[in-house]
């Protein structure tokens, strides 16, 4: 391999700004295979039903309502970051507007485990139910973490007028977040429709 | 390239640098502090846990909450806390755009982003994990020795044979990716770090931590699954089952993020003119790798978080008798499981294809094959796990598919066996150590995949399955490809990592003792499990102890002929320590156009690269010539 | 280079004549030990399977093996400490790829497509789970084969009775329904060509058309727990089909009494669904 210098001792700009979102992309598959194994978990529990034990006993159905609600949440959530993200004047209201709605849904879904008519041990479906939202509630944990720190440093910088920061890197990484965030949430559609609606 | 960065990231505050900085000391120090801190807490929730369905009626939540905080002490030690909650206050990303020299060994012990130190740390990480499972490879092989005399009971036995597959597993999976890729990548692709550098170093420091975690389960009563943790006896075991939870679980999050973080640097720092047609064959096997990581290491993790709420949350996943099932397990372990072993063979051809050109004095022959060779592994690797369950009873209609598409992987496979054979052909084949690695991992691997073939063959596979024959096979793939592999770029690039030549008389002697031991010591298991012996079993029948003493006779040179590796590093370092040249192999590769050792900021400007990787064999250059252009560095 | 010998030309003589010595030393001398002998069909069956495998992979290891040999012989430079030489410039050979990449497609199809066409044609012994594909044609004698931590028993619904051997008469077709009270276990008769793995809540059947009198090893062969080892029991298929009914007549004998309290013949076998209420 030849190599001759290039003169630049800096590295590209461009690096960083596409790692970031490259990142986030990659991050979105690796999320997918994360949720994957208990989409997969569900219908192989689903078809499979060992012992006919999908749901044991009456009454292990989640309250539909409070599905769509924290759905609900959620996909505004997502909506209004991925909006805010392109948007540099409304980027950091509408960063935090979509944090409370983050923190609302698992509240919500807080509130859902506390008014569930079954425990985890009732069948396969019981199982999923738990294991998976319980886990999805982790990831949306690491999801405000993300959106907390994007926001926060824009709101920092702002203040500051944007001087000493590089504020392309800083709206990059919003959008890489809102990537991820809208990514998840879109999951999690799925597997709220899966859980509480089907 | 147009815009180069002018805006100067502010580096980051001094770290301190004491004894009680953030170091591997406080690290450790919090770790414990964690551990009882939460394990503690985990107590207070005993009442609830006990009357779960845990069929050993311990404290699961306890003993799992005990590992979470002594990993999450042992990381904000090392102070992986402090850029997160800086971060949280909105201050700005800050990632040095190259390093600085920093005199002194206290950064081996600490987070550092300098991608060539993190890479030493692997090595020497690895190495001493890499050590403890050889250590209980050759405590089985002692059990073996006799079908009726027992060195160890039963759970002892069982306990060595799952701590060694779950260490060489989970460490060797980053055994390439963690100690070569970290060093390389970023040189021959001209990045002088990689994408998240922090990241770089958390991969490292959490697959240390999940070592430890293994380690502990001898504390608990150590774990009868073997690595591959079926339920639900899974579910029958006491705490040191935890232990094997959280070493995975750990390992396949270090994984996930390493793999990220590679496939991130190649796809988008390469340096002006380092096209993907440019991009070293090596560097194609770390984007196959990567990829594999990316999708595949997750799975494992959510498999293991559900193993994980079987034992503390009570769901059913895996008990059939509720609604579980022990198909579920299985399905989830090898859907992550088959493309994990590609993890461990893919870097070993990246390597060997890396090296050849340049002992053959050849370009490698057939660059593009090759290349699809690997990416085609890496995606067919997704569609074949169910070979492992032939006989399992699950889909069994299913089972000429996965036959097809197991015998399938061998053609991309085939590729890189093409390349290797054809670019020796007609060269200039200079027999050095790493040559010597090379040729032995072609041979090796020939008879992993022969095996492989008789194992994809369900009619052939209903008598291996399960027996020594498979394990025999996976050895060649994983002990004679991926270690020789590693073995040869140990010797290749060693000299450039560390600064010192390596004994090359010793070196010989180490690869013939190791070629034929290995050889010696797996060989005869293909007879042994043709002949009916399962795997994992403390006795065996008594006509089969001649085969098996020979081959633990053999097992003790093979792990001699590691130590004496161990001695040829040590020996070179310390006694006869003689500086590495810049470019003892006259390669062309850029790694080796750099001083060494290789300064800290690799190159002072970013490289602009032009022609082929594989510059061989245009000009017969007279001896020693150094690349004519590579004279910038 | 205008002594250079025709270098492929040796290589393809040399491969040649490997083959020719190695090929009936494979087929006559190595095949016939192939595993798991040939005391049933699907044994039987195995054991061709293996012996075309082998037969199919020497001449590719040999080339592998010959070729690394070759090129290490011809091509090696011997003078290490003289100026460093390179070889010619030869990225690639198109017709070379494409030989190369139609010799081992066909080899594939044709292994993938040998193996389904065995594995059709009478089970090959392996586990079939509950509703299997390929079904011997015959009278079939069930038995049931229960996996519990650490040992198999064996029940024989037609005869309402339950054992911990295991005795199968000749010339008959058997159908295994294999399954587990506890853990995963896998139930491996080495020399009648059969393993299946028991799991819980599953009926997992293997199929297996015996012929003459055989003795046969039955192992454990999925990790079960602390005595997975030990974990075997011998069996044997009948001298004749007389000498396995009066087995069967003996067996009935000693376990009349146990029988009786058995729970019902089934599939699988559960505690109930309800076991944990809550
Ligand atoms: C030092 C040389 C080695 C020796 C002598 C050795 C020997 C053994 C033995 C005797 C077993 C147990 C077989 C049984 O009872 O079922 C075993 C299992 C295993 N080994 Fe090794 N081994 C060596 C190196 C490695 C390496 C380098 C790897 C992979 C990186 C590896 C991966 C495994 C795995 C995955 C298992 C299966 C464990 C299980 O059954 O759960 N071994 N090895
Ligand atoms: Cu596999
Ligand atoms: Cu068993």
């Amino acid at each position: 391999m030849d190599a001759v210098s290039s003169g630049y001792q800096q590295e590209p700009h461009q690096w960083r700004l596409r790692s970031l979102s490259a990142g986030a992309k990659m991050w979105c598959g690796s999320t997918s295979g994360f949720m994957g194994a208990f989409l997969f978990a569900y219908f192989y529990l689903l078809a499979l039903d060992p012992n006919h034990s999908w749901k044991i006993g009456k009454n292990v159905n989640p309250s539909g309502g409070l599905g769509v609600a924290i759905m609900a949440v959620f996909v505004l959530s997502g909506l209004l970051l991925w909006l805010g993200s392109r948007r540099p004047a409304d980027e950091i209201t509408t960063g935090v507007v979509a944090i409370v709605l983050a923190v609302v849904g698992i509240a919500l879904q807080f509130v859902d485990y506390g008014v569930l008519g079954f425990g985890p041990y009732r069948g396969g479906y019981a199982s999923v139910f738990y294991g998976w939202t319980a886990v999805f509630t982790l990831g949306a944990l690491g999801g405000i973490y993300w959106m907390e720190t994007s926001v926060a440093a824009l709101w920092r910088a702002r203040k500051n007028g944007f001087a000493d920061t590089d504020e392309e890197l800083l709206r990059v990484g919003l959008q890489s977040c809102a990537l991820w965030w809208s990514y998840y949430v879109a999951l999690g559609v799925l597997m709220y429709v899966v859980l509480y609606l089907v | 390239m147009t815009a180069t960065a002018n805006r100067v990231p502010a580096q980051s505050p001094a770290r301190q640098r004491g004894l009680l900085g953030f170091n591997m000391l406080t690290g450790i120090i919090l770790g414990v502090v964690g551990w009882w801190v939460f394990y503690l807490l985990g107590g207070l929730i005993q009442g609830y846990t006990n009357h779960g369905f845990s069929q050993t009626g311990q404290n699961d939540v306890q003993i799992m909450l005990g590992y979470l905080g002594g990993v999450i002490g042992f990381l904000g030690g090392l102070g992986f806390l402090n850029y997160p909650i800086q971060r949280m206050m909105g201050y700005p990303p800050n990632i040095p755009d190259h390093e600085v020299e920093e005199p002194g060994l206290g950064k081996y012990f600490r987070l550092t982003t300098d991608h060539k130190v993190v890479s030493q740390q692997y090595f020497v990480g690895i190495a001493f994990f890499f050590f403890v499972g050889g250590l209980n490879a050759m405590l089985i092989r002692t059990e073996l020795l006799s079908p009726t005399t027992h060195v160890f009971g039963a759970q002892q036995y069982l306990t060595l044979v799952g701590v060694h597959g779950s260490m060489m597993m989970g460490m060797m999976t980053s055994g390439v990716l963690g100690p070569f890729a970290n060093w390389l990548v970023p040189l021959m692709i001209g990045s002088r770090r990689m994408a998240f550098p922090r990241m770089e170093s958390l991969t490292f420091w959490l697959l240390m931590a999940a070592g430890v975690v293994l380690i502990t389960t001898v504390f608990f009563g150590g774990f009868q699954t073997g690595w591959t943790g079926y339920e639900p006896l899974a579910n029958q075991g006491t705490a040191g089952y935890d232990a094997y939870l959280g070493f995975f679980g750990l390992v396949s999050i270090s994984m996930t993020l390493l793999g990220l973080n590679l496939a991130v640097t190649i796809a988008t720092m390469r340096a002006p003119g380092m096209t993907w047609s440019r991009l070293p064959i090596f560097c194609w096997s770390v984007v196959a790798t990567a990829a594999l990581m990316v999708l595949a290491a997750p799975m494992l993790t959510a498999t293991l978080l559900m193993g994980i709420s079987d034992r503390t949350l009570y769901t059913a996943f895996f008990d059939p008798g509720l609604g579980g099932s022990a198909y579920l397990w299985q399905n989830l372990f090898w859907v992550f499981g088959h493309p994990e072993v590609y993890v461990l063979a893919i870097p070993g051809f990246g390597i060997v294809l890396e090296i050849l050109p340049v002992f053959a004095r050849k370009p490698l022959w057939g660059y593009k094959i090759a290349v699809s060779g690997m990416l085609g592994v890496a995606i067919f690797s997704f569609f074949v796990w169910q070979h492992h369950l032939f006989v399992s009873g699950m889909n069994a209609d299913l089972r000429p598919f996965y036959m097809l598409s197991t015998e399938i992987i061998s053609l991309p496979t085939g590729f890189t066996f093409l390349a290797f054979m054809a670019t020796l052909w007609r060269g200039r084949i200079r027999l050095t150590v790493p040559m010597l690695f090379c040729l032995g991992w072609a041979f090796n691997f020939l008879f992993g995949g022969i095996s492989g073939v008789f194992n994809s063959d369900t009619p052939s596979d209903v008598t291996t399955h399960g027996s020594f024959f498979v394990m025999a096979h996976f050895h060649y793939t994983i002990m004679g490809g991926l270690l020789f592999s590693v073995m040869a770029a140990m010797y290749y690039w060693g000299p450039k990592m560390f600064g010192y030549k390596l004994n090359e008389r010793l070196g010989k002697i180490h690869f013939w003792v190791m070629f034929l031991a290995f050889n010696s010591t797996f060989g005869p298991l293909f007879a042994v499990g043709f002949l009916g012996m399962p795997r994992r079993v403390v006795t065996y029948a008594t006509n089969l102890t001649g085969l098996n003493d020979w081959v633990s006779v053999s097992a003790y040179v093979l792990g001699l002929s590691l130590l004496l590796f161990l001695f040829n590093m040590v020996y070179s370092w310390m006694y006869k320590r003689i500086p590495a040249e810049d470019n003892p192999w006259h390669s062309r590769s850029i790694e080796f156009q750099l001083p060494t050792p290789v300064p800290a900021q690799d190159f002072d400007e970013i490289p602009v690269f032009s022609g082929d990787p594989y510059p061989y064999g245009e000009a017969l250059a007279p001896a020693g010539a150094e690349p004519a252009t590579a004279g910038a560095y | 280079m205008r002594s250079e010998p025709n270098h492929m030309r040796r290589f393809v003589a040399l491969w040649l004549l490997a083959n020719a010595i190695m090929l009936p030393i494979v087929i006559f001398v190595l095949a016939p030990g192939m595993p798991p002998g040939n005391g049933t069909e699907q044994a039987a069956g195995q054991v061709v399977d293996n012996t075309v495998l082998l037969a199919l992979s020497t001449p590719v290891a040999l080339g592998v093996l010959l070729f690394l040999g070759y090129t290490i012989w011809a091509f090696r430079e011997r003078n290490l400490d003289g100026p460093v030489l390179d070889g010619p410039a030869v990225t690639g050979n198109s017709s070379v790829q494409m030989w190369w990449l139609i010799t081992t497609t066909a080899l594939v199809l044709f292994l993938a497509g040998f193996g389904s066409v065995r594995l059709l044609e009478d089970g090959s012994g392996g586990g079939q789970g509950p509703s299997p594909l390929v079904v011997p044609s015959g009278k079939a004698l069930q038995v049931q084969v229960i996996g519990q931590q650490w040992q198999f028993t064996y029940r024989y619904p037609a005869y309402g009775l339950e054992t911990n051997s295991l005795v199968l008469p000749p010339d008959t077709l058997v159908e295994f329904h294999v399954t587990s009270l506890d853990v995963i276990h896998s139930f491996w008769a080495y020399q009648l060509g059969v393993k299946a793995d028991a799991n819980p809540g599953v009926d997992n059947i293997a199929y297996v058309e015996t012929r003459g009198p055989l003795s046969f090893e039955v192992r454990c062969a999925e990790l079960c727990g602390v005595w997975h080892g030990y974990m075997y029991n011998p069996g044997k298929v009948a001298s004749s089909k007389a000498a396995f009914a009066s087995w069967i007549q003996s067996q009935q004998q000693k376990y009349s009494a146990a029988s009786k309290v058995l729970p019902p013949y089934s599939h699988t076998y559960f505690p109930g669904p309800n076991g944990r209420s809550g």
